[in-house]
């Protein structure tokens, strides 16, 4: 099987999602760490439409979008399969990765902005969060069952990057008392031997994510 | 095979792009018009988290979000395929949906915006329709090859929808010479037959989207 590249940013949980099928598939690869404030020509060239990470390179061709480069994970490599086998829990599977690209957008929003743009964008996070809690879930460990599926990992970044927004933010998002379903899955995703492996550090976090809050991201 | 429906309403294109994807796969349906102001019960209980159309009713599950639906349409029919066989091609057809997705249908809602906002989506639109001219489509007539995919479907509503809305806002963005190989694109597909025989009429929609807006 023809090498596989990862390119990638150590902050970013677009990055670890790739990472993270990466690893539960036992798909071995190579990782480069890149510097968006100076990309790399084999980035530019890879990703010349959108010039952002994660860029995966398998024999020589690329493919851009966390999400679209976890389907072509799943389609090349079908051992340890991370979607249900039935069409509708797929089409189950697909919604909420849908509605978690586009309505968590509200929780960086959150970070970023200041005054009135903020409260409106805590408002639109809590939805979100109210929503999850009680259609997405239901009784089970994971999204799509006992274990970890594509959607567990399109929302990893609630498990680890959401806790460190909020305290920067300050805004305290996800009570456990308000949201104990989510609350568990939070636990359960980080307590996975390859997640828990495979996070980046709290306090690096914060010393990176600090300097930013309040402040819209340049790209 | 249990019986499919489709809840839409005529003047959305996502609700098209279910249809087309029927059409083009053979499948059999059965068709409900929705009035958005008076939403059905059957909606709201298919659909209580967006509570939008389109929804795909199938052997009684529901399936919502066109794109979701399309993939699925994808899966559970496999004649008359809409997705390229290689990974990599599909991948690459993933790509261009989400693209679309992200910088189309997004921004044309602003078009009925003015002033700075409405300014802003007219140059993200001229960059949208820049970057699929240059990077998305190459030689081929449509987005995945010589026949429709589910790429073409995704950006069906700009062979239809872009033209009224340029229409009632007063906006000429997309000019054929600017943009020759989508002008092309648009032709083929709008010429394609299953395709002809399912969009919305021109003048119908003016009305609809001048009273809307």
């Amino acid at each position: 099987m023809a090498e596989v590249k990862l390119l990638g940013t150590w902050p970013s949980p677009f990055s670890y999602r790739v990472i993270w099928a990466l690893k539960l598939k036992s798909i071995p690869y190579e990782y480069f760490e890149e510097d968006l404030s100076n990309k790399s020509p084999l980035l530019l060239q890879c990703n010349a439409v959108h010039k952002k990470i994660p860029v995966l390179i398998h024999g020589g061709k690329s493919i851009c979008e966390s999400l679209v480069i976890l389907e072509y994970l799943e389609e090349t490599w079908p051992q340890k399969p991370l979607m249900p086998d039935d069409p509708y829990e797929r089409a189950l599977a697909r919604f909420w990765v849908k509605f978690v690209e586009e309505k968590g957008v509200a929780v960086w929003i959150m970070f970023y902005s200041s005054g009135e743009e903020k409260e409106k964008a805590v408002k639109d996070s809590l939805e979100m969060l109210k929503t999850i809690e009680e259609h997405a879930l239901g009784k089970k460990k994971f999204f799509c069952g006992d274990k970890i599926s594509l959607v567990d990992i399109a929302c990893g970044w609630i498990a680890r990057w959401m806790e460190v927004l909020e305290e920067v933010a300050g805004v305290k998002l996800i009570e456990p008392q308000k949201f104990p379903r989510l609350h568990t899955w939070i636990e359960n995703f980080k307590d996975e031997p390859i997640i828990k492996e495979n996070l980046p550090g709290h306090d690096e976090m914060l010393v990176y994510f600090k300097p930013l809050a309040g402040k819209a991201p340049s790209r």
